[in-house]
């Protein structure tokens, strides 16, 4: 085989390698959503752990903005894939599990604050990137994906809210950024 | 026109960081001075498989660079250091290939033949006279003793006429020596 083909094949293997590790913190985030479920593991959040999972792996094996995206949408996602828990749990209905038993509002209001947080943090970043489109993109994709890890609960309620708090947020933040990038 | 230093580093920075349309441009600037290095680095004969594992070794380890660090400085020692693996494994095999060679001297069958050997010489030995057996050992085993009130030249001619006897002896034996 040529030189230049075996170099080709080892570099995509380390490209392979990286995007494995690129997911690897979700051993520790699904068992950590399992506990904030309270032992409970509804039949939602596998999908969306695999989602994750592949997401991350993409990210980490193609790089550039997507791979340095992955763990800023991580850390990201994690007040949305906390907060909640925290809050709504004294309202009785995370141990119970229940979708009929949740207050869509308050989810909505909860995970809606959880994005908007997450959404600043991306857009600022994203802005600072050589590629702030990709960032944002796979940050919020990642954040959204992670906060749903315990949001899904309550419905796509809670997705929704993720979703448009990370999204209402970049935008501008991303935009504001190439306009300032451009004039530079 | 060759990349520098500099295009080489901003290359692999891009390789490192995913973009395949890197690959291509990197390996044609590196490429030269791996196979250089290694030619002047590797045992002779094994300068270009010394390169191609370098340069595999490169884009294996690629997400480990540094961009701190010199790229062709960080490239140019992965690939010394395969060249000195290289020689370390040639050295290697030829100690193991000469550690064979002495442990097949020592294989049963050499042993048993010369034991054969020793046991023969011993027997022709025994056949000559109890002055010649002392004069050949005392010559052999170098003691000061055995030699005691003989003149050196008397003690030569001795030798010279038990070693006669034993050649006389070893011929009617065995044949020629």
């Amino acid at each position: 085989m040529e030189v230049r083909e075996r170099a080709r094949r080892a570099y995509e293997r380390a490209q392979i390698r990286i995007g494995i590790e690129t997911a690897a913190p979700l051993i520790v985030l699904v068992p950590l959503a399992m506990v904030l479920h309270q032992g409970g593991m509804p039949s939602s959040v596998a999908p969306i752990a695999f989602a994750l999972a592949a997401i991350l792996f993409a990210s980490g094996w193609r790089g550039d903005g997507w791979r340095r995206a992955a763990p800023i949408g991580l850390l990201a996602g994690l007040p949305g894939l906390v907060i909640p828990r925290l809050v709504l749990a004294p309202l009785g209905h995370c141990p119970a599990c229940d979708p009929m038993m949740i207050d869509a509002a308050t989810c909505f209001l909860v995970c809606g604050g959880a994005g908007m947080v997450a959404g600043i943090t991306i857009g600022v970043l994203a802005a600072r990137d050589a590629s702030p489109v990709r960032f944002a993109i796979g940050a919020a994709a990642i954040a959204c994906l992670t906060a749903a890890l315990t949001c899904v609960v309550a419905g796509m309620a809670g997705i929704a809210g993720v979703a448009a708090g990370v999204a209402v947020s970049t935008a501008p933040a991303v935009m504001l950024g190439a306009r300032a990038r451009a004039s530079l | 026109m060759r990349p520098g230093r500099a295009e080489i580093h901003a290359l692999l920075v891009r390789a490192a960081d995913g973009d395949r349309g890197a690959f291509d441009p990197l390996f044609d600037a590196v490429w030269p001075a791996v196979q250089h290095l290694c030619a002047r680095m590797a045992p002779a004969g094994e300068g270009d498989d010394a390169a191609q594992e370098a340069m595999v070794r490169v884009f294996t380890r690629i997400a480990e660079f540094d961009r701190e660090r010199d790229a062709m400085t960080w490239i140019l020692a992965i690939a010394a250091w395969q060249c000195r693996t290289v020689r370390r494994t040639r050295t290697r095999r030829r100690e193991d290939h000469a550690a064979v060679e002495t442990e097949g001297a020592e294989r049963p069958d050499d042993l048993a033949e010369r034991r054969e050997l020793i046991a023969a010489a011993t027997e022709t030995l025994g056949s000559l006279s109890d002055d010649d057996v002392a004069t050949i050992t005392a010559a052999l085993t170098g003691d000061p003793t055995a030699r005691a009130g003989i003149a050196p030249a008397t003690f030569r001619k001795r030798l010279e006429r038990a070693i006669a006897k034993l050649r006389a002896a070893w011929r009617s034996r065995y044949g020629s020596p």
